[in-house]
């Protein structure tokens, strides 16, 4: 790959880096062409110069050549020095026609080769040469017709109007044939282009169905528990309450209808909890203290007790998947709680941001009594061991008059990084 | 003066349970049971209901169409949802649509009769999602026609206090900033007719 490494030196700076970049294949291909041309053009020179030939018109296009390798380089611009190339040619290449028999010169040919080189360098203007070189061989027949050469050279030669239209045709075929060519590779790059980008646009469209689809199944899992589960929860927790009232005060059967109450009430509860699990960004520590201050609110209000919140802004902190759920149901047996202080009149929930993790906390100004103890060590242990098993750190701060209890959640991206 | 009170729920386990709860408080009578909207407008009149405890997910008419009707046919009655789900957006429809409050459709006998007596007498609890729905809802370009003390509830149950809080902050009482409340809802379904009718868009459960 050391020519690529050549071209890729030619290249201009902002292009050389972005291989996609519309000017990319256009420039690569003057280059390539130039790069090509040059080295076979310094051929020439030696064994024309050993003939006794004039070598200044070959030096002269090896130095136009690379002015246009240097222009695309400085400048990404190629159009008026490969133009300014194509055009002194001409004048370098019919004065080797001139002195060495015109249109029966074994030059003419480099007048085809010139074709070939033009096509592949700028399709865009190459097949142009197709007309400017019929025009310079009618201009050299002109010539050869008015040079006054020997008529039996004629005869020899079969006639320059045998050998002008030769040259038409080859020019027209040569020139036909190579454009096609070029048309074909173009058609086929466009081609496998077109594929790849079908093939993307294929994955995009997939992509997009599946995130819609997901969507979709959230929503349809909220609407089915709406219409099924939570219908049917409600109706078993009404028909219970119905019983109760139905059965005399000490009845045997009150405690087993109790159960059943606080039964089909927790299923109901843990249900609700896990749909908003599903359908939030449970990641995101402030919509978890949303949803938390929002309970907190709901709750309190059957009391007489007054509950506020605050939260810090937590700028683009995320949990672990887990954490969300684990910190809900922590922290709403912490609230249920607290309504069994003695005395509790306000509490506090509060969020704040540290470096590595975030810190919830629930505060309130009740007392810890001793028949709180026996339950208290339950459901302290409770909230302690979902702690430990999901990584959080768990304190209780007891002061007379305060009780507050703290959980440390950890974050996966740290403010840090 | 027994209070009359219309349900309308399509499930009939839980309408029974209704039925009974209400029946059996002091103070309160069941004037009509229907599984359908379209049967409770029909004997809206003949009933004469001065609350109307209301499904919010019913066959035919929903409970948000519902209430605009009931409001139309009479206007002094107090509509409260009934939803499974505290679905903030179908509630703030309704709450647009004139209902005074709602109860989830799972909560304990005491907590329905709380809910039903707070309404009537003005003051229907509001959560700090609905809150914030209010709050955007009055935030538009004219000119805001609550209170200076309502817009500081407001503000307040959209900060996540409850109501001894709040009353704790502005010195005044819980009964004052239910009624503060009562105001905010009414002065809600005057100014956002149009919120009830919205085609609901992303349903954000919260549970």
């Amino acid at each position: 790959m050391r020519f690529d490494n050549i071209v890729a030196y030619f290249l201009p700076r902002h292009i050389k880096a972005d291989k996609t970049h519309p000017r990319y294949n256009e420039l690569r291909i003057v280059l390539s062409t130039c790069l090509i041309g040059l080295p076979l053009m310094l051929i020439f020179p030696l064994p024309i110069y050993l003939m006794g030939k004039d070598i200044t018109g070959y030096l002269i296009n090896d130095v136009l050549v690379i002015a246009i390798l240097l222009s695309i380089k400085y400048f990404g611009h190629y159009r008026i020095p490969m133009t300014t190339t194509a055009i002194v040619t001409y004048f370098i290449i019919y004065d080797w026609i001139r002195d060495t028999g015109l249109i029966y010169s074994s030059n003419i040919s480099i007048l085809h080769m010139y074709l070939l080189a033009a096509i592949w360098a700028d399709k865009k203007y190459g097949w142009l040469t197709i007309f400017s070189n019929l025009f310079v061989f009618g201009f050299i027949y002109y010539q050869t017709i008015h040079a006054g050469l020997d008529p039996i050279l004629d005869n020899t030669m079969g006639g320059p109007l045998y050998a002008l239209g030769m040259n038409w045709l080859i020019t027209l075929f040569f020139g036909g044939f190579l454009a096609y060519l070029q048309y074909d590779q173009e058609r086929d790059r466009a081609r496998i282009r077109e594929l790849q980008d079908q093939k993307i646009d294929e994955l995009d469209q997939a992509v997009k169905q599946r995130t819609e689809q997901l969507g979709t199944m959230r929503e349809s899992i909220a609407t089915d528990f709406h219409d099924q589960t939570g219908n049917m929860l409600s109706a078993i927790t009404r028909q219970a309450l119905l019983l109760k009232s139905k059965l005399s005060a000490n009845d045997t059967a009150q405690p087993i209808v109790d159960s059943i109450v606080a039964n089909s009430d927790g299923l109901y509860n843990s249900s609700k909890d896990f749909l908003w699990h599903l359908n939030h960004n449970n990641d995101d520590p402030q919509e978890l203290f949303d949803y938390l201050a929002g309970h907190g609110q709901y709750y309190y209000n059957q009391f007489d007790i007054a509950f506020s919140c605050s939260a810090e802004d937590c700028y683009n902190r995320q949990f672990p998947l887990s954490a969300a759920l684990n910190v809900i149901y922590i922290f709403k047996e912490a609230m249920t709680n607290v309504v069994k202080h003695a005395g509790a009149k306000e509490v506090y929930f509060r969020m704040t941001c540290q470096e590595g993790h975030i810190t919830y906390a629930l505060q309130d100004d009740g007392n810890w009594k001793e028949a709180d103890e026996r339950w208290a060590h339950y459901g302290l242990a409770n909230m302690r061991r979902r702690s430990e098993k999901n990584g959080f750190t768990f304190r209780l701060l007891r002061t007379p008059g305060a009780t507050c209890i703290e959980i440390d959640v950890p974050v996966i991206n740290p403010k840090s990084q | 003066m027994e209070k009359r009170i219309t349900i309308i729920e399509d499930n009939p386990r839980i309408r029974e349970g209704f039925v009974a709860i209400i029946e059996a408080a002091p103070g309160y009578l069941v004037c009509g049971q229907y599984s359908s909207c379209e049967d409770a407008l029909k004997n809206l009149s003949a009933d004469q209901p001065d609350l109307v405890l209301m499904d919010i997910d019913l066959p035919g008419i929903d409970g948000i169409e519902g209430t605009i009707r009931i409001k139309k046919i009479i206007p002094a009655c107090m509509v409260l949802i009934i939803t499974v789900l505290e679905d903030s957006d179908k509630v703030f429809r309704s709450l647009c649509a004139g209902a005074v409050g709602y109860i989830i459709k799972n909560s304990g006998n005491d907590n329905i009769i709380q809910s039903i007596h707070e309404a009537l007498s003005g003051g229907a609890p509001m959560s700090l999602h609905i809150a914030k729905m209010v709050v955007q809802s009055f935030a538009r370009p004219q000119d805001s026609p609550l209170s200076e003390r309502e817009k500081e509830v407001l503000k307040g149950i959209s900060e996540g206090k409850s109501y001894s809080k709040i009353a704790l902050d502005l010195f005044i009482s819980k009964e004052t900033v239910r009624s503060h409340i009562k105001n905010i809802y009414q002065k809600l379904a005057v100014n956002s007719k149009a919120e009830a009718l919205r085609v609901a868009g992303s349903n954000k459960w919260i549970g």
